[in-house]
């Protein structure tokens, strides 16, 4: 009993706190393009409202695929320890996080192909590719943080940064926080790597059929990864934290690099991207492995 | 190399053409629609190079359509306006698309608004105007006001022309 | 670059399952306009094109037949949305032509000054375009902001920001306020600092260097075969711009550069636009120096019972897309014979769509379309 309303806390936090991101990322831009912008709280109202409107659902495995995607990241998230705590206790471990984060993708894909709209299948298809292109440097950086530790497990990672902030792996190994920066941008889908969206060449890729309920669970299936990466980002490099309140300080600073980059890029076609992800973050990622293991 | 365009009016008189002088850099040619393109590929010869515009006015009086081809010349900057007339109960033109690619939309246009055949293109598919089955709209005989009192089916009751 | 498409071509005859059709439609975020483009795509490469036009057909040239010569001045600018203001120039200026009158100095130069900043805001609206289709939307906002200073300068001058009816025939309709040249010139610093943001944002930024570069190649005799006019045409090296060629207005008393370079993609039509931008400035500025005194507007009677002689006349003016035209026939009577009007969008939305999309991706359509300038109000009319 216990354990269930543990897992549904933590699912309402990564809620909370991936919407309130979303919304204060909105008024960033917003005062970078020199206007106002919306209220910080907008998420909360956009996916109140996307929940409160009738939608159109073309057969059963569009229903299942949404559920599924926002049900594979609420799973990762559940191994993810945020300032020591986890929802379950058994393990944090690295490489069972990564794997559960693909079916949400995989669940958007399933979704979206099977709404029949030519425009949708092309997103789906980028979305897929770009996961090719950033999960191999991802795996490099995260290849050599298990090799200086000697454990793949995400907990002790973190707990191996306390102290000072000059133990902190961003400080020790700034490559491979370059190289992860990078690979994150492409994991949120943020330009410069955005060409799952790209609202001018394919009418906003998989969420052109989406309406209603479907889009608002869009919306926190995205509020949630946004959360569960900074997590990731946070516990390898940052040192986790003491309490949820530094933690969550730490995940809005690496938000605000996303946001910032975001704001003055264009979109990469799919294959420069690619192309790119698979050269320069590579590149450093392998410079820095080589440094770890002479 | 730069011809006045006293110059080429002058050498339009010597070939036989009929040449209205109209201001200080506009000429208008008539010509017959049978040597129509001979025409055009001698202008385009002398130095005529830019085709504008293709269009047409209705002289529904006169009983004809009149076909008007825009052609500058960037050597010369001289423009000419180049009149076809053809008959209103069957308008038939030759085409020019061999000439300038850009000509097969505007003929497609003429087409669709004023009805004029153009013999040699084989697309004259309408490209504005969908399930259109009146007569070509801009026809001087086509009423617009009549139109529309019949298409929504309204009640006049007064209002001024 | 030659061989897939032939391959497809052949798998396209072969396989009917593997085209799909989609509409890059009138309904669509990348798409200026109610405009489409019906492409057939294997995979997501383009193997023929369909443009689906008509959308923004108001027929105006049947509805200019019904209306007075001075009441038509109201309908014409809504002809292009971006750039109203060479529409009214062309039609006036072909009714002076058959009436054979010259409009006062003043009026002139009232005429170029706003032609020129109506170019103003054409480009910074075509230049945010060019961002947002590649996703760039930072500078868009920036842009549209400053367009809006020039659009309040208009709503000063003439009544209305977009669609000004502020020419008539004879001159303009009223002289310029007080204050109105020192705003404009303020106007005009401000942009001239802005220009370096711009250059940082946009124009040294290497991923639209790389999304633009060798796209919708045209070359010097392909333009001016096919009819491409403007920037498009200088920016494919041909030196040719109706304000040297056919002035009109105040132009042959300014010195206008005419700027051309030789590339011919996309990227060189990007910064033919920058180019030009500082040009029309100091256009603008040589413009306010040179303005002589006097009235502005000639006095021909009543303008709502103005009767113009019987005769044609094709005038020809240059907007921030290109030749602009307008060929009026008169009866002599109150109301125009036959208006025509000549778009500078059409050779590139409608021919070059057919020459250039069928080797393309489908994420190269919107900027394509951005970089060429194509406006749908002016191919419908």
């Amino acid at each position: 009993m216990m354990a269930v309303l543990r897992v549904f806390l933590f699912g309402i936090f990564a809620i909370f706190i991936g919407l309130l991101f979303m919304g204060i990322g909105r008024k960033v831009i917003a005062r970078i393009q020199l206007r106002y912008g919306p209220p910080f709280y907008q998420a909360f109202l956009d996916v109140g409202k996307l929940f409160a409107r009738k939608s159109i659902t073309h057969n059963f495995v569009m229903d299942l695929g949404m559920v599924m995607a926002l049900g594979g990241l609420l799973a990762t998230m559940l191994f993810v320890p945020i300032a020591g705590h986890v929802a379950v206790k058994t393990s944090t471990n690295l490489i069972v996080i990564m794997y559960l984060m693909a079916i949400g993708y995989l669940g958007m894909a399933m979704a979206v192909a099977a709404s029949g709209n030519p425009n949708a299948t092309i997103g789906v298809s980028r979305a897929l590719t770009m996961m090719l292109g950033y999960e191999v440097p991802f795996f490099t950086v995260i290849l050599g943080l298990i090799i200086v530790n000697g454990t793949s497990s995400l907990e002790l990672i973190s707990q191996s940064q306390a102290g000072s902030i000059l133990n902190w792996n961003m400080i020790k190994f700034p490559l491979a926080f370059i190289a992860a920066e990078i690979a994150l941008q492409a994991m949120m889908g943020e330009k410069p790597f955005d060409a799952m969206i790209a609202p001018a060449e394919i009418a906003s890729g998989p969420m052109v059929e989406l309406s209603g309920k479907y889009l608002g669970l869009a919306f926190l299936t995205h509020a949630v990864s946004i959360f569960v990466e900074t997590a990731i980002i946070v516990n390898l490099f940052m040192g986790g934290a003491s309490n949820i309140f530094t933690f969550v300080l730490k995940q809005f600073e690496i938000y605000l690099i996303t946001i910032f980059i975001e704001a003055v890029f264009p979109r990469f076609k799919i294959e420069q991207a690619v192309k790119f992800l698979w050269t320069v973050p590579i590149g450093i990622a392998v410079l820095q492995l080589l440094l770890i293991l002479l | 190399m730069k011809m006045q365009k006293s110059d080429i009016v002058k050498l339009l008189l010597d070939r036989g053409y009929s040449v209205f002088d109209l201001y200080h850099n506009q000429i208008a040619l008539a010509v017959k629609k049978e040597n129509l393109l001979n025409d055009l590929i001698f202008l385009r010869s002398i130095g005529f190079e830019h085709l504008s515009f293709i269009t047409a006015v209705d002289f529904i009086d006169e009983g004809e359509f009149e076909v008007v081809y825009h052609i500058w010349s960037y050597t010369h900057k001289v423009h000419i306006l180049v009149k076809v007339r053809v008959d209103r109960n069957n308008p038939v033109v030759p085409t020019i698309i061999n000439l300038w690619e850009q000509a097969q939309f505007y003929e497609q246009e003429v087409h669709e608004f004023f009805g004029i055949k153009f013999e040699g293109n084989n697309d004259l598919s309408p490209l504005f105007l969908e399930n259109w089955v009146d007569i070509p709209p801009l026809r001087k005989d086509f009423d617009t006001r009549e139109f529309s009192i019949r298409l929504y089916d309204a009640e006049v009751d007064g209002g001024d022309r | 670059m030659d061989a897939p498409s032939y391959t497809l071509s052949k798998i396209a005859e072969r396989d009917n399952l593997a085209v799909y059709e989609l509409f890059f439609g009138p309904n669509h975020p990348g798409m200026h306009g109610n405009f489409g483009y019906v492409l057939e795509m294997i995979g997501t490469e383009i193997v023929k094109v369909r443009p689906n036009a008509g959308h923004l057909h108001r027929g105006f040239e049947k509805l200019m037949e019904q209306k007075l010569w001075v009441q038509n001045i109201a309908l014409v600018p809504r002809i292009c949305v971006v750039d109203p203001d060479p529409n009214e120039v062309a039609y006036c200026t072909a009714i002076e032509k058959i009436m054979g009158v010259d409009i006062p100095d003043r009026a002139k130069f009232i005429r170029t000054i706003t032609l020129e900043m109506s170019r103003l805001t054409s480009f910074l609206m075509g230049m945010g375009a060019l961002g947002a289709a590649l996703g760039l939307y930072t500078p868009m906002y920036i842009m549209m902001a400053d367009r809006d200073l020039i659009l309040d300068l208009f709503e000063w001058l003439t009544g209305a920001r977009i669609y000004h009816i502020f020419n008539i025939p004879g001159g303009v309709r009223n002289d310029l306020p007080e204050g109105w040249v020192e705003r404009l010139n303020e106007v005009l610093d401000h942009l001239e600092k802005r220009l370096i943001e711009y250059d940082k944002l946009v124009f040294e930024n290497p991923i639209i260097h790389k999304r633009l570069k060798g796209l919708g190649y045209i070359s010097k005799e392909e333009a001016i075969r096919t009819g491409i006019t403007g920037p498009n045409l200088r920016a494919s090296g041909a030196a040719y711009d109706v304000r040297v060629d056919d002035p009109y207005a105040a132009y042959p008393y300014l010195d206008v550069k005419v700027i051309t370079q030789d590339g011919g993609d996309a990227l060189t039509r990007a910064v033919q636009v920058r180019l030009e931008f500082e040009e029309t400035i100091k256009l603008i500025r040589q413009a306010l120096k040179e303005m002589p005194d006097g009235d502005v507007r000639l006095n021909l009677g009543n303008l709502s019972m103005l009767k113009v002689p019987k005769g044609e006349a094709y005038a020809k003016v240059e907007s921030s897309k290109g030749e602009f035209g307008y060929y009026v026939v008169s009866d002599g009577g109150l109301k125009p014979y036959r208006v025509g009007v000549r778009g500078p969008s059409l050779p590139a939305g409608l021919l070059y769509a057919q020459k250039h999309l069928p080797k393309m991706k489908i994420d190269d359509v919107a900027a394509w379309m951005a970089s060429l300038a194509i406006c749908p109000p002016d191919i419908d009319k």
